[in-house]
């Protein structure tokens, strides 16, 4: 038998209320059966805690005497968009202070905001009859706000990727360290108890549903930005009054030479309005499967290795076409789950109803990546023919090589054309000026970095300047060489995009 | 048991450790070793029972010796007990419990400070912070 919203929040006003966590429905399903366990529970409370980058609050800071209109505002210098009238100001959790970097940034003064710790605010603008003052300084908190109210463009992941690496250094993500060599593997999302996962059709989330956020009561405001239901990619927007909510459940982070970001938590209360909506609500880590993908290459789409369900994740090891990965989650599933408990907690005490969406969110939006003017060229585009020199011959000969093509590398490659060392102008002068006996292999550098030719060449430059070098061979497949790339060229090419 | 040996400049020559090892029999594990111009420093790990005996030996051959008692430190208030340390530590100081929590047990701590970056909570510090 259906139940009408307006049951549920009769016998939440009355007490006699049966709220479940999303957990907890999953075994009471299985042990009552649909029919009963739609009978039995009337809320299920839903839970998720991670680093969401597209959260932030817009403040109103009340005018000054003589009043002024802002056009820049920093927050301990972190600046927040101020281009929205005289005093109102946007700040995003992963704007990095421009005195600090990375230590601190949009995140963190909202962190301190919500502790009520004194926030420096520093501000200019350009004097009109209207808003004659120039500039200004003072001190802040949350209490001197006239408003301070958060809203996230893209909150609830409804899942995850799962990061790992294999390239052969270490990856500073916002997936959190990539160990070399499929070191490790890192993944985020609250699995059984995803908030989207257990309403995957949209049929009680949607415009206008109470929420809790950070503590606080809040609302979806509608789909998230990317939000890509058909590929269970589900996000939603929200927003709530940041000086209701509290540190508990609202956490500024740092991800190590990546930025900063937002932990927000965030519980969706679900109304089991009948068999379907219980049979949904059941799903279990086992049931929600996710993407392995490689971080270890730059590019948009990166190389899928396998698919896991989130029990597999949550196991600790994940088997990675024979290799065992250990794996971490960046989320906090413990924390998502005490988010759960509190919203059951505050429903069963009478103090949070349930609202129907007032709008149904898009379950068939297709997700476009960016429109650019231009591809980005690939390393085949632009190398250009490399002269290489065969391991056998003597300095004296390379060094007649380098100076006759005016080139300032060798590859050097062995005897069946498979690269194996390179030489710079520099190496053979200097081998020349102590007489450093005549072989070419004696002098070379073996470990050599090299360039794909169909990897864009933003990556090559990445690279060029990470390891500090100023050439790339290319090399194919078979470890032949096609060609070089310089930082030279390089640096023309960039330069005029 | 985790020590910390502090090398002054002359005697970073000798082969210290190999005599302490040979002298006392003791099978010492290197940790970590940092070498350079003015200092040398090493932890190594010493079974508990023999730990005096070898803390002499070092401290005769003119070695500032003390223990490591906790290499590095958590900050419980600033733990979201999201786990993202799990899966960096070479040596498998962190588990999740049953209820996802994260159970830490430091005194295995080789101090290669992985865990530290990896934090995005700055809960993990080295003592010496
Ligand atoms: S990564 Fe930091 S916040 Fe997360 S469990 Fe480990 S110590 Fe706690
Ligand atoms: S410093 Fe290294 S060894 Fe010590 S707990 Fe952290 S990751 Fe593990």
């Amino acid at each position: 038998m259906p139940k009408s919203l307006e049951e549920i929040n009769e016998r939440i006003r009355d007490g006699s209320v049966h709220v479940v966590t999303a957990d907890e429905m999953t075994h009471i399903v299985g042990e009552l059966g649909l029919e009963s366990a739609a009978q039995e529970v009337d809320v299920v409370t839903t839970g998720t805690f991670g680093a969401m980058c597209s959260s932030g609050v817009w403040m109103n800071f009340g005018h000054s005497d003589p009043p002024i209109k802002l056009s820049k505002v920093w927050l301990n210098d972190v600046e927040a968009y101020a281009g929205v009238a005289a005093v109102d100001a946007f700040i995003g959790a992963t704007q990095l202070s421009e005195t600090r970097g990375i230590e601190y940034g949009g995140a963190h003064v909202i962190e301190d905001l919500v502790a009520h710790r004194e926030v420096h605010l520093k501000a200019v603008g350009y004097a009109t009859d209207c808003y004659p003052r120039r500039s200004v300084e003072t001190t802040i908190n949350i209490g001197d706000l006239n408003e301070a109210t958060m809203l996230n463009p893209r909150n609830a992941y409804q899942r995850y990727n799962v990061a790992t690496n294999s390239a052969d250094r270490v990856f500073y993500t916002y997936m959190g360290t990539l160990l070399p060599r499929f070191g490790n593997a890192t993944y985020s999302g609250s699995g059984t108890l995803s908030p989207i996962y257990n309403d995957p059709d949209y049929e009680t989330i949607g415009v206008g549903t109470k929420i809790f956020l950070c503590g606080a009561e809040g609302y979806v405001v509608g789909h998230g930005t990317q939000h890509d239901p058909v590929n269970n990619f589900g996000t939603l927007m929200v927003t709530g009054d940041l000086k209701a909510m509290s540190t508990d459940y609202l956490r500024a982070a740092i991800l190590h030479k990546y930025g900063t970001s937002l932990y927000v938590g965030i519980g969706v209360p679900i109304p089991v309005l009948n068999a379907g909506i219980a049979r949904k609500t059941a799903i279990s880590d086992a049931d929600i499967r996710t993407t392995v993908l490689d971080y270890g290459v730059g590019r948009r789409s990166r190389p899928e290795l396998m698919t896991v369900s989130y029990e597999e994740l949550k196991s600790g090891i994940i088997d990675l076409n024979g290799k065992e990965v250990r794996t971490s989650s960046m989320s906090s599933f413990f924390k998502a789950k005490e988010i759960a408990t509190e919203l059951a907690e505050w429903i069963r005490k009478g103090t949070f109803e349930l609202a129907l969406p007032t709008m149904r969110l898009p379950n068939q939006a297709v997700l476009k990546p960016m429109k650019q003017l231009s591809k980005a060229p690939l390393v085949r585009e632009v190398m250009l023919p490399s002269i290489t020199v065969h391991e056998e011959i003597s300095i004296q000969e390379a060094a007649k090589i380098i100076v006759g093509k005016q080139v300032n590398h060798l590859p050097v490659v062995s005897a069946d054309k498979k690269l194996i060392g390179i030489v710079t102008a520099y190496d053979i002068s200097k081998a020349v000026a102590l007489n450093k006996g005549d072989s070419l292999k004696g002098i070379m550098t073996k470990r050599v970095i090299t360039a794909k030719p169909d990897e864009p060449i933003d990556l090559a430059a990445r690279r060029l300047e990470r390891h500090n070098i100023s050439a790339l061979p290319v090399i194919d497949q078979a470890n032949t060489v096609v060609g070089i790339i310089t930082s030279e060229d390089l640096s023309k090419l960039l330069a005029c995009r | 048991m985790k020590i910390v040996l502090k090398f002054p400049q002359k005697v970073m020559q000798d082969p210290l450790l190999a005599d302490v090892v040979l002298e006392t029999g003791v099978r010492i594990n290197i940790d970590r070793a940092l070498v350079d111009a003015t200092i040398g420093e090493i932890v190594i790990d010493v079974p508990d029972e023999r730990v005096e005996e070898v803390a002499e030996a070092f401290r005769r051959r003119g070695t500032e010796v003390r223990e490591m008692d906790m290499p590095v430190v958590l900050d419980e208030a600033e733990c979201v007990q999201c786990g993202a340390c799990v899966s960096v530590c070479p040596v498998e100081v962190f588990t999740y419990n049953k209820d996802r929590s994260i159970s830490i047990d430091f005194t295995r701590c080789v101090l290669c400070k992985t865990c530290i970056t990896m934090c995005p909570h700055g809960a993990i510090k080295t003592a010496e912070e």
